[in-house]
């Protein structure tokens, strides 16, 4: 908000308002008409309203203020949302269409001589099979050649889920009135033994998670890893608290399992990391050797990296879902 | 004019990444609501992985997983935007959820999702 | 592989692009909350579907795995909608009956 000016009464605009209103026309100042000056009006009113009951004046102007500033409100949010419609299409053609034009010039699409595809994908295309044992070149780049990049992301995965839970979680001995009913509502509204779901959960979770450790073990001879393995898994744990509920997911799943498993696993990345960067990075002389190609047991690191992403990443899906559907893990 | 639509023709799936980078980047700036802010927020993510995956993709040759022992460039794709494209989406995931928070606990404290509203309720209780 | 295939393969794959952007109309429109979800399901199964016509398309056979993640997703996704739509159908209407319960105690 911008600040009434003190010399407002001598502004242009102001003298402009007034002659639009016919306050004060300057024309009669130099035509020489004897006119009413503004300050002596002022008095006038001023006088006038030490006569009368003043909280009564008030408080009828104050009631009519509300009734018409109310419609104005009104009225002004129907303009907005009217208007919103029109300022977006605006924008978003006009953002589309900057781009595009950027669009329309770069390289073509699916062409081999693109500058993208430079000496860095090939060596590691011609290089990697060699240098890290990893069938999929993909896994074998993301976990060998840039593993500190991965372990920030697992740490960006674990430091989002403990946020999660510093927002959201409810303590059982709190007094704040409003998380307790927050409380009761999602234990009294979640629907209990459905039939349907706990047969079909009965056959279908132990698939799910078996085909989660399959893809997290086969991280480095075919498409997935760590990530996709983990939030499959995670999924499968999900499936199983939708069916049977709270109680019995605490059987075997708590705050406790979920910082143990996590904090390990992270730990386990970093110093193996820390070892492999101490020995030299990229010559990497490891204990494990790279193996023969195509096996399970082969790629030096690479799979119990994949096992210990596999491990936070299932961990931390499993905890967003229960954080958000019942306040706690 | 024509070599500009010439030039889209040529790259169809960039062309479509950013149309939706587009829609999500209007959706994330102008909607009150604070969770079609955050799918505007996810929309935009997607294109930003439809766009990589498309720089990295070259016609006639296969992902980047070794078949054979054939090592040779001539092969396989690009593998460095499918590197890309799975650190963004376990950013964009992680954000996603601590946005997602953050909206649950304006909701418990103002009991609505409308932006506007809030910032009206804040000023009330300001002044 | 038949030449002939794999335009049936395409064609087929056409249509279900049409199919999916049909679903997605009524996803977009649907009057209730319950039309949204059977079409969500829908559109999970037809791409699905699509990524297995892919695999034999492209000659990947990776994409098998894919789609198996796929189906997993898209099925929990639609049963954790459900169960929060049954909660809050739940939380409503036991909030009606209380109202109810009060109004008729006002009139006694």
């Amino acid at each position: 908000m911008s600040k009434i000016r003190r010399d407002y009464e001598n502004s242009l605009w102001r003298k402009l308002v007034r002659f639009v209103y016919g306050e004060n026309d300057s024309f009669h100042e130099k035509a020489g008409y004897d006119i009413e000056h503004p300050e002596t009006e002022k008095r006038k009113e001023e006088t006038f309203f030490e006569e009368v009951d003043y909280t009564k004046k008030k408080k009828e102007s104050d009631k009519f203020f509300a009734k018409y500033s109310a419609i104005a409100e009104k009225r002004g949010e129907k303009v907005y949302n009217h208007f919103y419609k029109f300022l977006a299409a605006i924008t978003c053609f006009s953002i589309i269409m900057i781009l595009l034009v950027t669009v329309a010039k770069l390289p073509s699409f699916g062409n081999p001589d693109n500058p993208v595809n430079n000496e860095v994908s090939e060596r590691y295309i011609e290089q990697g099979l060699e240098e890290t044992g990893a069938v999929n070149i993909v896994a074998g780049m993301i976990l060998d050649y840039r593993a500190f990049d991965t372990l920030g992301e697992s740490h960006v995965l674990f430091i989002a889920c403990v946020c999660v839970m510093i927002l959201l979680r409810l303590d059982k001995e709190t007094n704040d009135p409003e998380k307790l009913k927050a409380l009761e509502n999602d234990r009294d509204f979640e629907p209990k033994n459905e039939a349907i779901l706990q047969h079909a959960a009965k056959i279908l979770v132990p698939v799910i998670i078996l085909f989660g450790i399959y893809i997290v073990l086969n991280g480095h001879i075919s498409p997935g890893g760590g990530f996709a393995g983990g939030a499959i898994i995670g999924s499968g744990l999900i499936l199983y608290l939708n069916a049977f509920g709270f109680k019995k997911t605490e059987m075997f799943f708590t705050t406790k399992t979920f910082s143990v498993v996590s904090v390990s696993s992270l730990l386990f990345y970093s110093l193996s990391k820390t070892y492999s960067f101490f020995t030299g990075a990229n010559d990497l002389h490891s204990i494990i050797g790279p193996g023969t190609p195509g096996a399970i047991l082969s790629a030096g690191l690479i799979l119990p990296l994949n096992i210990a992403v596999g491990a936070v990443v299932a961990c931390t899906m499993y905890g967003f879902y229960a954080l958000f559907r019942k306040g706690g893990i | 004019m024509l070599e500009f639509l010439s030039g889209l023709n040529d790259k169809p799936f960039e062309a479509v990444a950013i149309i939706l980078f587009g829609i999500g980047f209007t959706t994330l700036f102008l909607h009150p609501n604070l969770i079609k802010k955050i799918m505007g927020l996810n929309i935009m993510d997607t294109a930003v992985y439809l766009f990589l995956a498309a720089k990295g993709f070259i016609y006639g040759r296969k992902a980047p997983i070794v078949v054979d022992g054939v090592t040779s460039m001539e092969a396989y794709i690009n593998p460095i935007p499918s590197g890309l494209v799975l650190t963004g989406i376990v950013v964009s995931v992680s954000v996603t959820a601590v946005m997602l928070a953050l909206t649950v606990r304006l909701y418990r404290r103002y009991h609505t999702l409308d932006i506007d509203e809030i910032l009206k309720i804040i000023r009330k209780e300001g002044n | 592989m038949d030449k002939w295939f794999l335009g049936l393969l395409t064609v087929l794959m056409i249509i279900l692009a049409v199919c999916i952007f049909i679903a997605l109309i009524r996803v977009i429109k649907g009057p209730d909350l319950t039309n949204r979800l059977v079409s969500v399901n829908m559109i999970g199964t037809m791409v699905n579907v699509m990524i297995i016509m892919l695999t034999i398309y492209l000659q990947e056979e990776w994409l098998v795995d894919v789609a198996m993640l796929y189906t997993a997703i898209s099925f929990l996704s639609v049963i954790v909608l459900s169960k929060v739509y049954i909660g809050v159908y739940k939380q409503k209407a036991s909030e009606a009956s209380a109202a109810e319960n009060k109004a008729e105690e006002e009139a006694k």
